[in-house]
């Protein structure tokens, strides 16, 4: 499901991200050390790239880094993940839902009666008259154009420039405010004004909308990065020992090399065989592990082992312990004896990656074997 | 021609000519969607612009959608963002295919790292200017001091939960980005919006 996971890694940038694509960078550094998509090395390439084509920069670091991931469909669902927030966003910014009538507010533009008088419509004003039905009040302000006679674009309307249209059939008729700014029902309009290039509002009214709608917006993106949190330990604890049996199993025997076929990776402890022996080699006991994939060599020829074992609750540091003892235990059995053997020991590599498996490399090229493994594990 | 076609075309002609962040954007935008198209006007294209800043998502694709929307309602809003963002899609996917044919021949690799290190000059640049822009008063300056504290704390240490425990999920979780920016946003309006109610008085 790595295409439904890409869409929402993108579509929390896009939220979380306010302002240019330079926003975006942490969240991706951040994405990348979660998911092992891509490293801070592929990410600055991803910046230089982004930075010299054509477009937005965010939306050229979503499509690569979607495309990195998961080819031209991941690309596709990386942008759409990125640009949801910012469609949803303003959309819900615009539209008052005020009294089930919903009202564009803004600048007055293209397509309105008021186009080209420098007004602003405000939609909160908009409600219900249980008489006429419904209405549509528009405040209106422009100091400057402000003449008498009204704006230059002819429609009736006070000295104030405020005036209330009447939604109806091709119809939009002007009635006018008291001198003292109150509405004739004496209900006091919220006026919004620019007046020195800000923007205000007389009254309180509209405060409560605005305050309301930031106070919903934090809400919204907390809750998100609440639930990107709990998902990122969520995932682990979601499998069965028998799921992570196979998938160690699974993740070994591909990206071991040859060794896995002399050494075929065990997951249990049974009688009659060496998988007794081989826990004693590593220092490890079997109820400290939920569960293990071991692909080792008994001989002492050889520096090979490809451990990855999901400690019992509370024993990941028993289990890495153990490794790290094993670890140490080669190098100094090869150190007199064989010279690339105990580069091989020396190089090993032991981590606990994010799911909570201890994961041991010790083979030869083992940074690319480490990366695969760890992929195939996360994948799975 | 069709007007959501119109608005799908002239937007991805936006996004075509559009190199770096969204500031780049606007005198292009200000030429086709002001002068030829007649949309929107000057002073209405500034506001779009600024409350595409201060809203989540980035400000190319915010600014589009606003004037979309204001123009033609929600479907064009959707089709002024995909037009603005289809360019991207194409051009960078035909990019990164090509370069992950490429990347592995030294001499592309040396190039590489060659322009990763402008990158990280010119990423630091923006930061100088940007810092410069913002950081006028004392509690900018103090926010801005904490969570660049907090975010190096979280790149230099990984808190993992097997070494910390609980103290360290809580950690991990105090310098993700997102959780910095929540918390940045909630402390800016409680700082800010106090100053602004004592001048009220």
């Amino acid at each position: 499901m790595i295409y439904l996971r890409l869409f929402f890694e993108f579509a929390k940038v896009g939220l979380f991200a306010v302002g240019g694509g330079l926003a975006t960078i942490p969240f991706l550094q951040d994405m990348g050390a979660r998911t092992g998509w891509f490293t801070n090395a592929d990410l600055t390439t991803m910046i230089a790239v982004s930075e010299s084509t054509p477009g937005p920069m965010g939306v050229n670091m979503a499509t690569y880094v979607g495309f990195h991931t998961g080819g031209l469909l991941g690309a596709v669902l990386a942008t759409l993940g990125l640009i949801a927030p910012s469609v949803i966003g303003p959309a819900s910014c615009f539209h008052c839902p005020h009294r089930r009538r919903r009202t564009v507010c803004g600048p007055v533009g293209a397509g309105d009666h008021w186009r080209g008088c420098g007004a602003y419509l405000h939609g909160p004003l908009a409600r219900r008259d249980p008489m006429r039905g419904s209405v549509r009040v528009y405040a209106l302000y422009s100091p400057e154009k402000a003449a008498p006679g009204g704006f230059h674009c002819g429609r009736r309307c006070d000295r104030r420039g405020v005036s209330i249209l009447r939604e109806g059939p091709r119809r939009a008729v002007g009635k006018k405010f008291k001198k003292d700014g109150t509405f004739f029902r004496n209900r006091r309009p919220t006026v919004w004004r620019t007046r020195r290039g800000s923007i205000k509002s007389e009254n309180g009214g509209s405060h409560f909308m605005k305050k309301a709608l930031s106070l919903a917006l934090a809400l919204a993106m907390t809750v998100a990065a609440l639930a990107g949190c709990s998902g990122k330990s969520g995932g682990a604890a979601a499998k069965t020992p028998e799921e992570l049996t196979k998938l160690y199993t699974d993740a070994i025997t591909a990206n071991g090399g040859e060794a896995v076929e002399y050494n075929p990776v065990v997951t249990e402890v049974k009688e009659g065989d060496d998988s007794a022996m081989l826990l004693e080699f590593l220092g490890l006991k079997a109820e400290d592990m939920t569960a293990f994939g071991i692909s080792m060599s008994l001989m002492n020829v050889n520096a090979y082992a490809i451990a990855a074992i999901m400690p019992a609750e509370g024993k990941a540091d028993t289990v890495k312990e153990a490794l790290q003892t094993y670890k140490e235990s080669q190098m100094t059995s090869f150190e007199m004896y064989l010279a690339d053997q105990y580069d091989i020991a020396k190089n090993a590599k032991l981590e606990i990656l994010e799911d909570g498996t201890v994961l041991l490399v010790m083979c030869a090229d083992q940074d690319t074997v480490y990366d695969a493994i760890v992929k195939a594990i996360q994948a799975g | 021609m069709n007007i959501y076609l119109d608005l799908f075309l002239t937007f991805a002609k936006v996004g075509v000519c559009t190199f770096g962040g969204g500031y780049a954007m606007l005198p292009i935008l200000q030429r086709e969607v002001v002068e030829k198209k007649g949309w929107a006007t000057d002073e209405e294209l500034t506001d779009y612009f600024a409350v595409g800043q201060c809203t989540p998502g980035i400000i190319a694709v915010n600014t589009a959608t606003f004037i979309g929307y204001k123009y033609r309602g929600i479907p064009g809003g959707v089709l002024a963002t995909l037009g603005v963002v289809f360019p991207s899609l194409v051009i960078i996917t035909a990019i990164a295919a090509f370069l992950s044919n490429f990347a592995d021949i030294p001499v592309v690799q040396h190039a590489l790292a060659g322009i990763n290190a402008a990158v990280v000059a010119l990423i630091a640049s923006s930061v100088v200017k940007l810092g410069k822009s913002t950081l006028k008063n004392g509690a900018a300056i103090t926010i801005f001091l904490c969570v660049l504290a907090l975010a190096v704390t979280g790149n230099l240490a990984n808190f993992d939960t097997g070494a910390y425990g609980a103290l360290g999920t809580v950690l991990d979780a105090l310098t993700s980005p997102a959780v910095l920016i929540v918390l940045a946003g909630i402390v800016g309006f409680l700082l800010y919006g106090r100053k602004k109610g004592g001048e009220g008085k």
